[in-house]
């Protein structure tokens, strides 16, 4: 019997490869990953990304959703924009959102600041001396802030604090760290630095670790000295780990509460000196219950944190290599 | 060889596990409730209380703030009276107090027996039920004048009271004996009705070294300034704060607010009779245990706290405090507070055998006579009722000098201040309401804040005040 012939068609064969390759719909691409991938590690993740869908994504969509509502007593009511106007144009909202820009753009540079030269000495000493100095910069992260927040409102008490105390030694008359706006937040941003730091010089002596010594070993034979090894080669490759400290350290800075809280309830004075974002959130809904009023104020807080980190992926990624 | 798992396969697994750790709670309560004999003979009841007490059972050995040995055992004394009812409750600490409440108020689900918190606004919103079909007229007959009418709102009774909360100014004798100014208590005279603002200035400046030692101390980062600071003291200088119909904040229409303020600045600045820097409640609690400051405002149950702190070695022995009225001028002369009695609210409920057992346990707790020495002795509190006066009349504790001169004197000789205590729009449920989202229990601090470090003037403070606040209620 003669074959019929039909003409070749490369068309019609990429047609075909493609169709194998790639499912034509998103639910065809979920049932090939299935098919695919390990299926017990479906398993495996199912808690967590219950946990997830449950108390992250769920919860985020009920805030969005309360922002437009007037809760009150059980009752709630649609308000459409009103949360955001009243937010918009009230005084005690921008200056705690200033507050908030002050505290997070001096204590996330200035934390890693500090980590990077306290990394940098560490790092040069004995692996012994190292482990001693990593826990002893790390054991505040381990206590919890309240904790930190309640030893140093003890520091800094102006009638029987240890810090005036030792001012008085030497003939320093006592400071009001907290109790005076000028000083007040100052003070939080140095218990918040201080604090902080060991998580940083965790992740950048872990980071230093892995930059190869033969670079160092190449910058001696040319003639750098420590400064210039320090800045021309080491600092440059800790990029990816600087990137991810700031963007960190900016979100959950931006995000400051429990210091605020224990150490001045967001005064001295009107309009608070250390009032933050994420303490008017609590005043709003716990003091004066407007819970609507507070979830408006989270979701405003959420857009500048999303800003703000967009714009740093945009600043440093560029020149990050990963 | 190990067998592969299907798509199917892995779904219904994952479906049985979900099943499973929804289910077994489920599984567990029907298995507990199938070996428990019916109950439907016992009505349970939640109660939510602030830790209050801080004496044993025995209301003489010191346990501390939130002790619940006493309430424990009043409770299971309450049950042994009345088989039927089960009271499940709930001590919330202090600092978990408000929160709760605010989440509890804003989605309604809220305990059938609350310690206070009766507001207009949230009668307004059917929160509370209204108790006055429980109330016999022998309970009404019993209650001391005016502890009914300070709870009755919109013409009915939405609360029991349980004891009349009675504040005033605390002077430690031991400290003004110790460091001058002792002459101040015959000043006062022998009804401690004459602390004028004067009085004060005068011995404050002999007792106090303006550096280490002073006279007055105001915790400036509690919400007692609300009550204290823009009530008590505004009334003492005859400042009323709200309008008559309470939709207006009138304070800053008053020129003697204006010198009540400027009192305290002063007082800061210049005599240095009050604690400078803006001193938080554990420092002037630090100030006066260690007889570096002399009055405080307060209530009687600072003798209670006295002990604790004598017993944790905060406080010098021996420490002897007088009770006073709160400073006045002259033409206002001495008052009290006219604070509403500490109360329970019965919490919205339609099973009505639910809600006949909440009073009943609200009434009992606040009004037996079983319990009285111990609100007296361990909260520092009053009777609210007269068999309850009686019935401790003859006992110890009743014999010290600042107990009597609270029930004979301040409560029955001095005449009531501005109607709830002088702060709170008490009756007018929509002015609440508005007042309460302006968050005053922070923002009222900041502003004392910045008036005491010189931020602003006494009537900038204020007009701003009644700029935010009767701005909010459309009454500027």
């Amino acid at each position: 019997m003669a074959q019929s012939k039909t003409p070749y068609s490369m068309a019609a064969d990429v047609q075909q490869v493609r169709s194998r390759r790639e499912p034509p719909t998103p639910l065809g691409r979920i049932r090939d990953e299935i098919r695919r991938s390990n299926k017990w590690a479906y398993l495996f993740i199912t808690p967590l990304l219950l946990d997830f869908l449950i108390f992250t994504v769920y919860m985020v969509i009920s805030v969005v959703a309360l922002a437009f509502q007037e809760i009150y007593y059980g009752q709630s009511e649609w308000v459409g924009l009103r949360h955001f106007e009243w937010i918009f144009k009230d005084p005690q909202f921008w200056n705690a959102m200033k507050n908030t820009l002050i505290y997070t753009i001096i204590v996330v540079p200035g934390g890693i600041l500090l980590a990077l030269i306290l990394s940098e000495f560490i790092f040069r000493r004995s692996q012994r001396v190292q482990v001693f100095y990593k826990s002893a910069y790390y054991l505040p992260s381990v206590v919890s802030t309240a904790i930190l927040a309640l030893v140093w409102s003890w520091i800094y008490n102006p009638f029987y604090g240890i810090l005036n105390f030792f001012l008085s030694i030497f003939g320093v008359e006592p400071v009001s760290w907290l109790t005076n706006p000028k000083n007040a937040m100052l003070s939080i941003i140095l218990m918040s630095i201080i604090s902080g730091v060991g998580v940083s010089v965790v992740f950048l002596t872990a980071a230093m670790g892995g930059i190869p010594p033969e670079l160092h070993d190449a910058a001696k034979i040319d003639g750098a000295g420590n400064w210039a090894r320090f800045w021309s080669v080491t600092v440059p490759l800790l990029r990816p780990t600087l990137l991810y400290l700031f963007v960190v350290g900016f979100i959950s800075n931006f995000q400051v509460f429990e210091q605020i809280y224990i150490m001045t309830q967001g005064g001295p004075g009107y309009p608070g000196a250390t009032e933050t974002v994420g303490y008017l959130i609590y005043s709003s809904a716990f003091t004066s219950l407007n819970l609507g009023l507070a979830a408006a104020q989270s979701v405003v807080l959420f857009f500048a944190i999303l800003v703000f980190s967009v714009i740093q992926f945009r600043v440093f990624a560029s020149e990050v290599e990963y | 060889m190990a067998k592969q798992l299907s798509r199917r396969e892995m779904l219904k697994l994952m479906a049985a596990g979900s099943a499973a750790v929804v289910g077994s709670p489920l599984m567990n309560a029907v298995a507990e409730s199938a070996g428990k004999p019916p109950a439907q003979d016992v009505i349970e009841i939640s109660y939510w209380q602030a830790p209050i007490w801080r004496l044993g059972k025995d209301v003489k050995t010191v346990l501390g703030p939130g002790s619940d040995e006493w309430i424990l055992d009043a409770i299971a004394r309450f049950e042994a009276e009345n088989a039927g009812i089960k009271v499940n409750m709930e001590l919330i600490p202090w600092d978990q107090w408000s929160q709760k409440l605010a989440t509890a108020f804003a989605s309604g689900d809220l305990p059938n027996v609350l310690y206070s918190n009766l507001a207009a606004d949230r009668v307004q919103a059917g929160l509370f039920e209204p108790v006055d079909d429980y109330v016999t007229q022998e309970m009404n007959d019993d209650w001391l004048p005016g502890m009914r009418e300070s709870l009755t709102m919109f013409g009915r009774l939405y609360a029991v009271p349980a004891f009349p909360s009675a504040d005033m100014a605390a002077l430690s004798k031991t400290a003004l004996e110790s460091h001058g100014g002792a002459g101040i208590f015959e000043a006062i005279g022998e009804d401690r009705g004459g602390l004028t603002f004067d009085v004060m200035e005068e011995y404050g400046k002999e007792f106090g070294d303006g550096a280490t030692r002073f006279f007055f101390g105001v915790p400036t980062d509690h919400g007692s300034v609300v009550y204290w600071m823009y009530g008590a003291w505004l009334n003492g200088w005859g400042v009323k704060s709200w309008s008559d119909d309470e939709e207006r904040w009138i304070v800053h229409e008053q020129d003697a607010a204006v010198e009540a303020f400027q009192w305290l600045v002063d007082a800061q600045n210049e005599s240095k009779v009050l604690i400078p820097n803006l001193p938080k409640w554990s420092d002037v609690d630090t100030f006066y245990w260690s007889q570096n400051c002399v009055m405080r405002y307060h209530w009687p149950s600072i003798e209670v706290e006295l002990a604790v702190a004598q017993e944790a070695g905060q406080a010098v022995t021996p420490f002897e405090i007088v009770l006073t009225a709160y400073p006045h001028t002259e033409e206002v002369g001495p008052f009290h507070t006219n604070q509403p009695p500490g109360h329970y609210t019965i919490c919205r409920e339609p099973d009505t055998a639910k809600r006949e057992a909440a009073f009943k346990w609200a009434f009992w707790l606040g009004n037996d006579t079983s319990n009285t020495l111990s609100w007296v002795a361990d909260v520092g509190v009053f009777p609210v009722n007269k068999s309850g006066v009686a019935a401790i009349a003859d006992s110890e504790i009743m014999q010290n000098p600042n107990k009597r001169w609270v029930v004979d004197t301040y409560l029955q000789k001095f005449p009531g201040g501005f109607a709830g205590g002088n702060w709170q729009p008490l009756n007018n449920a929509r002015t609440a309401k508005i007042w309460n989202q302006l968050d005053p229990w922070n923002w009222y601090i900041q502003e004392l804040q910045s008036l005491l470090l010189g931020q602003k003037l006494p009537l900038e403070m204020l007009e701003e005040m009644a700029a935010r606040i009767n701005g909010a209620l459309g009454t500027a």
